[in-house]
């Protein structure tokens, strides 16, 4: 029963809406035979010129704003994927840097080369100490072990590539101690120096003499050092020879 | 003024809206000056009529045919008919009287419409309902706009394209009513 009434009603509205939609379709036509009474009736009248040029200047603002739309849509679709393809590339690259050797080795050195420079200045500046009389504690390079008198350590630094160590008197006379690793080509400034050639520990060394100053370039298996300073040649070759690791 | 529409006609033809204007801008504003008989306020109806047109585009799928032009003679006849009262002081439909659409028609409705052979009759009916009624049941039940859609193109409210469809089915009703009773004196 309410099955039937159910289906009864749905009967009812759609052929209510297609009586409807006829009474729709009929006035559409009826509304077109009226109009062309109308326009028979109006043929002589003149439409003004200025909706004409109303509509060319409206139908031209909708246009751009069409244009408009559209360039925003199409450069948002464009920066999505350039983003893409940047974000592509970079993977890619980094991918390649890290799988081939060669690359990784050159990537990871030019960093660590970045953090060297970095520490090194960072070092001179925070650890470099003034009228310091004994080694530091952390000191792991070779040192002179003779010190003339009157000669106190002044400063010092360290790096991966070199250690210094310089020492001074009252009368601000500088001992200066440099080791660094055997590697490369050391050019010496020999113009009106007299240069003698000296064996220290077994070892050929340079002994360079300007004026006052007394220069000392000598190298054991793996380091190659030098002192300078304004003693007698003799006291500058006993501290050369007393130079050791420390431990 | 020929040589000028011509060659304007080309430039704007290129897009849709353009089309329809230059197929229809004369009749548009024929209608309109027939019930306004003013120039200017005809010439304002067309424009008002193509910044409606402009944002509702994708409810005309053809442009050269009786449904598209009926559509927009239809809009803007009503256009014109409530700036017309308006503009004389009529009141044609008050807000206060809005009523629920009763989409329940009664059985008289439904024999009649199986006693429908001829498509005379539906002309016959149409003829007996006031023309905006038959206008906005076109808008809803031909041209499936929805309430907001018409109140947009008609510039009126919900409310008010809802009492005219409310009103719109009561007097077809009446109608039907009406002829049923005529039908039964004479047997």
């Amino acid at each position: 029963m309410n099955k039937g009434s159910r289906e009864d009603k749905e009967h009812r509205d759609k052929l209510i809406e297609t009586l409807l939609y006829s009474i729709g379709f009929d006035n559409a036509e009826v509304v077109c035979e009226e109009n062309d009474l109308l326009l028979e009736k109006y043929k002589d009248i003149e439409v003004p010129e200025s909706l004409t040029q109303w509509f060319e200047q409206y139908n031209e603002k909708l246009e751009l704003r069409r244009k408009r739309k559209e360039f925003v849509k199409r450069s948002g679709r464009f920066a999505k994927k350039a983003a893409v393809i940047f974000m592509a590339i970079i993977i890619g690259l980094g991918v390649v840097t890290m799988s081939v050797d060669a690359l990784r080795i050159r990537f990871l050195n030019m960093i660590i080369e970045v953090n060297e420079r970095f520490s090194s200045v960072e070092f001179e500046e925070r650890e470099s100490v003034e009228n310091t009389e004994d080694l530091p504690k952390d000191w792991k390079d070779y040192y002179p072990t003779v010190i003339p008198d009157g000669y106190t350590l002044n400063t010092w630094s360290t790096s991966s590539k070199s250690a210094r160590l310089v020492y001074s008197n009252e009368l601000s006379e500088e001992l200066v101690f440099i080791q660094g690793p055997l590697t490369g080509e050391v050019h010496l400034n020999t113009e009106d120096a007299v240069v003698f050639e000296i064996e220290i520990n077994g070892f050929e060394a340079l002994m360079i003499e300007e004026g006052n100053r007394i220069i000392i370039y000598w190298r054991n298996d793996s380091y190659a050092f030098s002192l300078k300073g304004y003693l007698d040649k003799e006291i500058m070759i006993k501290i050369v020879k007393s130079v050791v690791k420390n431990n | 003024m020929l040589a000028f529409l011509m060659v304007v006609e080309d430039e704007i033809k290129r897009c849709k809206l353009g089309e329809i204007y230059i197929h229809y801008y004369k009749e548009l504003f024929i209608t309109a000056y027939s019930i306004l008989k003013d120039y200017q306020e005809a010439e304002d109806m067309v424009q008002n009529v193509v910044i409606k047109l402009s944002n509702n585009l994708d409810k005309i799928s053809e442009i050269k045919c009786k449904k598209t032009r009926s559509y927009l003679v239809i809009i803007i006849r009503n256009l014109c008919y409530d700036a017309y009262n308006h503009k004389k002081g009529i009141i044609y439909l008050s807000e206060n009287e809005i009523e629920k659409i009763p989409v329940n028609m009664g059985i008289g409705m439904e024999e009649y419409i199986l006693g429908i052979e001829k498509s005379e009759k539906i002309a016959k009916l149409l003829s007996e309902i006031h023309q905006p009624y038959a206008d906005i049941l076109t808008l809803r039940f031909f041209y499936q706009l929805s309430i907001n859609e018409i109140s947009e193109l008609l510039d009126i409210t919900c409310d008010n394209v809802s009492v005219r469809i409310h009103r719109a089915l009561n007097t077809l009703e009446n109608v039907i009513r009406k002829e049923g009773e005529t039908v039964e004196q004479r047997v």
